[in-house]
Order: structure tokens, then sequence, then C-alpha cells
């Protein structure tokens, strides 16, 4: 009796679900929009509109000259516009080609929401959880300090020519991060407290910043990889680095070449990230004329990670204008990302850890720091240093 | 310490190179592609 009570409650709450799925009675509205339909639009719900794609007018049904009000024409200007933004018109526009062709695309508001909402929140979030927690690390774990003091002596961790490719990777990145933050926070941060003025000059100087220090991020980044992917490829010491969790918590000395897993990790985020955001502000620099989301789209359709994820299939086909505005919105996410992953590596290797500075500033560490956080890099530099020496 | 000054120095030495390089040599600041080339009188 309970089991049939239930399967009445669920049959019940499925009527106005079942409802929405049906035909709606749209003899007074047709194309138009009704309050429902925007309302369930507005709140991310997915709804069929076939009933606006498909209201097209016809011209072949034109009222005679003779008629009453005849002739109109067939097509209203609300079925002219319908067509228009389904693309199932055959104007043209009289200038910018392909760009030029779109008057309407209904991906913009949803993209200009996404900015202005979600993307501010969970990236502006994200970059405040990260402080919190290296802070609350910070208290926990206190600074990583050299067991039993520094051994005075140093050796060479990295050439002039290894920090000069990291300090042009990390000088461009900060200009890219800062300009990058002030582009998407401006108008909600500086502007209602220091006012329009101040924040369109910081604005027209980040937008010069952004676009021209990105190529000297580009470049760096392509020194870097050259320069270190060898010593990033992951090897199994990095896997009994993994089970003693690095040893920032345990307190031990894990051994580590000249990379620990950590340091690979930042690597290859670095890599693969700085990659994709290269790409896309690439994208973003030369509008129009590289679009990116639906190949990759098509790819991954092919691929089956979409619909594995419960997302259906990605659109393959999409206006210049959508694709700017995925372009946007994945720079942006890619960004947040990489900043949150940089915060950390900055905490590490200045407050974080005693001697680790050394490595970037000078090139050179105490050889104590590097017996016990890079041990076999360590016995690697050392022999070298021996075989060097001349047989007396 | 040295080469981190450099590197600073060659961010913006590369960030002035491109903009000469984009607007002045490679004629990017112009528009071209959009300036008017598309016109159709219909």
């Amino acid at each position: 009796m309970r089991v049939l009570h239930c399967l009445l409650m669920v049959l019940l709450l499925c009527g106005p679900v079942a409802a929405q799925n049906m035909d709606v009675e749209r003899s007074s509205t047709g194309g138009a929009q009704t309050l429902e339909d925007i309302m369930a639009r507005q709140a991310g719900q997915k709804i069929d509109d076939s009933f606006r794609s498909g209201a097209l007018g016809n011209p072949t049904q034109a009222k005679d000259i003779a008629d009453q009000l005849g002739t109109l024409g067939g097509v209203s200007q609300s079925e002219l516009w319908r067509a228009i933004r389904y693309n199932a018109s055959d104007n043209s526009a009289s200038g910018s080609g392909v760009v030029g062709n779109v008057m309407i695309q209904s991906g913009g508001m949803p993209w200009y929401e996404f900015r202005e909402g979600p993307l501010r929140q969970y990236g502006g979030g994200l970059l405040l959880v990260t402080l919190m927690l290296l802070g609350v690390f910070y208290i926990a774990r206190g600074r990583i300090r050299i067991d039993g003091g520094p051994a005075g002596s140093t050796i060479t961790r990295f050439k002039a020519v290894e920090r000069f490719g990291h300090w042009v990777l990390a000088g461009s990145f900060i200009l890219l991060g800062i300009t990058g933050l002030l582009t998407l926070f401006g108008r909600v941060i500086l502007a209602p407290y220091f006012g329009k003025e101040l924040n369109s000059t910081l604005l027209i100087a980040s937008k010069w910043i952004h676009n021209n220090v990105s190529w000297a991020f580009m470049l760096a980044l392509i020194m870097v990889f050259v320069m270190w992917v060898a010593h990033n490829i992951p090897n199994r010491t990095d896997w009994i680095w993994i089970k003693q969790g690095g040893g920032i918590f345990t307190k031990s000395h894990p051994p580590a070449k000249k990379f620990n897993f950590g340091q690979k990790i930042i690597f290859w985020g670095v890599i693969v990230l700085g990659a994709s955001v290269s790409a896309s502000g690439l994208s973003l620099t030369f509008p129009f004329e590289m679009p990116m989301f639906a190949k990759t789209f098509a790819i991954l359709n092919n691929i089956g990670l979409p619909e594995a994820l419960g997302f259906g299939t990605l659109a393959t086909e999409m206006s210049p204008q959508e694709e700017m505005q995925f372009a946007q919105a994945w720079h942006a996410i890619v960004a947040f990302v990489m900043m949150a992953m940089i915060m950390a590596h900055i905490y590490i290797g200045t407050l974080g850890m005693e001697g680790a500075y050394d490595a970037m500033g000078s090139g050179e560490v105490d050889e104590e720091w590097a017996r016990q956080h890079h041990s076999l890099w360590y016995e690697e530099v050392k022999a070298k240093q021996t075989n060097s020496q001349p047989a007396e | 310490m040295k080469a981190m000054f450099l590197g600073f120095f060659a961010v913006f030495a590369i960030a002035y190179a491109a903009y000469f390089g984009l607007t002045e040599v490679a004629d990017f600041s112009s528009g071209a592609k959009y300036s008017g080339q598309a016109v159709r009188m219909e």
C-alpha cells in the first residue's frame, strides 16, 4: 500500500514536468516567447525552441494585391528577425564578410552573464581560498627549515641562462596576471571607489601591457620547456616522494633528483596550461582569425568524452562571435587555475622554505639544503665535481 | 641577481619590440582587413 502511495506521489509530481515537455498552448502567441519560456531560459533550463526557429513565415502565402490589407507579404517583421537569428534568412551584410553577417547570436547573453557572475565569483574565490590555505599551512607547518642549520658552503643549482629564462617567464606572468585581473575586476572593484576615469586609464594601460608582454611569456615558455623537460620526466623516485607526501608534513626527506614530483607538477602545469592560455590568448589578440573551439569540440565528440560526462554532443558549428566568447571564457578560467598554482609556487620558493629562494636568486644553494631536499641530484653534482678534478 | 634583472628587462624589451613590430612594421594597426574591402553594393 505504501509502495502504491509513493508511486502515486511520484506520478503526480511528474505531471507539471511532463507539461513542460508536451506541446504548450501557443495558438495565441505563435513564435513569440511566453513568460514561462523566458523564465526557463534564464534559469538555465534546456527548452525546445522549435516554436521559434520554425515560425519563419511563408512568402508564398502572401495575400493577393487585391485583398484587404494585401499585400503585406507572407513574412512578418518578427518572422524576419527569427529567420536572421536562426541563420535561415538569405540576407547578407555589406561589409566584414562572415563576421558581419551575424546580426543576432543567441550565445552572447549567456556568455555575458557567465563573465559578470560565475567567472568573477569562482575565479576570485579560487584565488582567495588559495591565499587562505597557504596562510593556514604557514601557521600549521611554519617555515620549512634546514635541519641542523645551513652548512655554509654552496653548490651551483641553476646556471645564469636557466635563471634568466625563469625570470622572464615569472616577470611576464606577474604582469599578465595583474593586468588580466584588472581587466576582469576593474569595473566592479576600482570604478565604484576610484572613479571611472582612473579605471579607464588603468585598463587602457593594462590592455597594452597584457597584449605586448604576452609575447615575452610565450618565448620564455618555450625556453623553459626546452631547458627543463628532460629533468621533469616522471620516474620511480617520484613514487617514493609521493608516498612520503613530499615530506611536507612528515618532516622526512624523501630522495629527489634535480626536480621533485611537486616541482614536476608545477612544470607540467605551467607548460600545458601556459600553452592553452597562449593559444586562446592569440585567438583573442587576432579577433575572428584563429577560431579553435569548433574543431576542438569536434575532436572531443569523436573521442566520446562529452557524452560520457553527460554533456551530450558539443556544438561543432559556431558563429565567429561564439568562438571569441569561448576563447575569452577559457582564457580566463585557465589563467585563474595558473594563478592559484603559481601562488603556491611563489610561497614555497620564498616564505615557505628556508634556502629555496637562493636557487633562483643567485643560483647557488646551501649544500645541506641540497642534501636534504634533492639528495640524488646533490650526489650527481658532487660526483661530477670529483671526477672533473685533476688526478694528483 | 643579474639574471633576474636581465630577465625583467627582457620582458619590457620583448614587449616593446612586439609593439613596434606589430604596429609599425607589419601594419596590424591599420585594420586593413575590415576597412571596407568587402563592400558589396546590392
